[in-house]
């Protein structure tokens, strides 16, 4: 758990793993709006 | 003699004042930009790019007078690097409004802006607004059929401007050693030189037009005169973060604008998108580190 909370103060590791919890994100709304109407 | 209630008044006024004047300034610049779009059909996306960019910086030279201030050849050249991207940011974006909607525009190009802020993260939280952002823009791409499809070459467009305005801060930043009033009449200057024959490729000289030019003269005060003077005021009495802040509900005001005076309808999911990136704006801008500058308007700033 250290390791990976050091490697989010990496600004690179930072960003890839923004963008990927982003994706996901996106993924996860689109399909709740499409259950949902 | 005074009324003892207007007395009272007097400082709630003054005090709400700059605020008024930050919302004064938004709403100004988005009209601006929606009423900018009706001449789109008289001279094209680059001719009211032109008139918009020439006509702010014969006003900024008149203001000005830059000619007075002693700047050195090396100051000229780092001004010209930082014009030529302010103009290609400006053209980028009126391009990209001819066929998509202005908030969204508007929501794409705050990326840029973002990324500078992010772009050095080293705090856990920063990796949240920037999964925001990038939920913003995932939710535009056109995956499924429910979504209203956006034009590629406009995104394309608002895309190329986000990465002029990053490139603008950047080089911006380098120029900021200058007084700013002759700064950005001198940027303008060589911004419309590097807009305006692109303007005349399209609209020819149509663009001389007294009536056009009129109508492009409103264009440049209600969309960068009269904000750059409002937010002037405004940032005398509003802490730079809370003024970060509230202008990172711009594109949430272009796209009320958009839907009001050109009646831009947005999906669900649209507006979801320019909430989440209006949500890693304001989350950039309170996370970021106390006194460093807020970049996410500046008074050439395209919308």
């Amino acid at each position: 758990m250290k390791t990976l909370l050091a490697c989010l103060r990496t600004p690179v590791l930072n960003i890839a793993a923004g963008g990927l919890f982003g994706l996901i994100l996106a993924v996860l709304m689109r399909l709740a709006i499409q259950r949902v109407f | 003699m005074s009324s003892p209630t207007l007395a009272l008044r007097a400082p709630r006024f003054a005090a709400a004042l700059p605020y008024l004047a930050l919302i004064g300034g938004i709403v100004s610049l988005s009209m601006g930009t929606s009423f900018a779009k009706s001449l789109y059909p008289m001279v094209g996306a680059a001719g009211t790019a032109s008139l918009r960019v020439g006509l702010s910086a014969l006003i900024l030279l008149a203001v000005w007078r830059p000619w007075r201030s002693r700047l050195t050849r090396a100051d000229l050249k780092g001004l010209a690097i930082y014009g030529v991207v302010m103009g290609l940011m400006n053209l980028c974006f009126y391009m990209s409004l001819a066929t998509i909607p202005l908030g969204l525009a508007l929501a794409i190009e705050f990326t840029g802006p973002l990324t500078i802020a992010l772009l050095n993260s080293r705090k856990l939280i920063h990796f949240v607004w920037i999964g925001f952002a990038a939920m913003g823009l995932a939710l535009l791409l056109p995956f499924d059929g429910n979504v209203q499809a956006l034009d590629p070459v406009g995104c394309a467009f608002a895309a190329a401007a986000a990465v002029f305005w990053a490139l603008y801060i950047v080089f911006g930043k380098r120029v900021s050693h200058l007084p700013s009033g002759p700064t950005v009449a001198v940027g303008m200057s060589a911004a419309a030189l590097t807009v305006v024959p692109f303007g005349f490729a399209t609209a020819g000289l149509e663009l001389l037009n007294p009536s056009i030019l009129m109508l492009g003269l409103i264009v440049a005060v209600v969309s960068s005169a009269l904000p750059y003077t409002l937010d002037m005021i405004a940032l005398k009495g509003i802490p730079k973060r809370t003024f970060g802040v509230m202008l990172s509900g711009d594109p949430a005001v272009g796209a009320l604008a958009g839907l009001l005076f050109l009646g831009e309808h947005l999906s669900g999911l649209q507006w979801l998108a320019i909430a989440a990136i209006i949500t890693a704006s304001i989350g950039a801008v309170l996370t970021s580190p106390a006194g460093e500058d807020q970049p996410l308007r500046d008074p050439a700033a395209p919308a």
